[in-house]
């Protein structure tokens, strides 16, 4: 099926800032561990970066429209976005390689 | 600044020449057509380089404590462009390998000339640092 890079990548970045949000910013504001955040900020944001440029691609390629570009890209911005998107990223593009 | 200037100019002018060898190798080095090995090129090498140059660039801000300063900021915008030029290019290279049609001519000039501003106004920005 075309287009698994942008289905891992948002896959990987969901999963990335889930872990900033969810365990390294309480790690550093209730526990004073403060390496979480220092390891897991900027690894997402490379991801964050590498799924930008995936939607960019994908949209050139012309596998995603300007409005799913769109929605790709707020849904990184949010927790739990990426799962979802990727979920409906894949059922998108399974029906468009079966040609339905 | 004459010779920020320079200095400039010259990696400038190294990254053109080299870029211009890559080209014309790559052109010659499939029979059935540049595509496939531009493709090839563009996954193993190209963007894997890209993601090392944010990475490592990245990490050196950060030791270096650049992230205060304005010619990092100017600089980010135009390595943004970049990436995205190249995520556009990307994406069209494939497209071409799969149905045969690609960027018009006055759209490969106008990426060509967005290209080489770029890669001007960064390099001046990190040997200079002007602000």
């Amino acid at each position: 099926m075309p287009g698994r890079t942008l289905r891992m990548l948002a896959l990987a970045e969901a999963a990335t800032l889930l872990a900033l949000v969810a365990i390294a910013v309480p790690l550093k504001h209730y526990g004073g561990v403060g390496e979480a955040t220092r390891v897991l900020g900027p690894l997402h944001g490379l991801v964050f970066l590498a799924f930008c440029w995936a939607i960019v691609r994908s949209w050139s390629e012309g596998l995603v429209a300007g409005s799913d570009a769109a929605r790709l890209f707020i849904g990184a911005c949010l927790p739990f976005g990426g799962i979802v998107n990727e979920r409906w990223l894949r059922a998108k593009l399974s029906v468009r390689s079966n040609g339905v | 600044m004459a010779y920020e200037l320079a200095k400039s100019a010259h990696i400038v002018a190294a990254f053109l020449w080299f870029a211009g060898m890559v080209v014309v190798a790559l052109l010659h080095a499939s029979a059935n057509g540049a595509v496939a090995s531009l493709l090839t090129w563009d996954r193993y090498v190209t963007t894997p380089a890209m993601i090392a140059t944010w990475a490592l660039g990245l990490t050196m801000a950060s030791m270096a404590g650049w992230f205060s300063d304005g010619w990092l900021m100017a600089k980010l915008v135009f390595v943004l462009a970049l990436s995205a030029i190249h995520g556009v290019l990307s994406g069209c290279l494939r497209r071409s390998a799969g149905k045969g049609d690609g960027l018009s001519r006055n759209a490969v000039r106008l990426v060509l000339s967005a290209l080489i501003a770029s890669l001007c106004a960064i390099v001046f920005l990190v040997v200079a640092k002007p602000f």
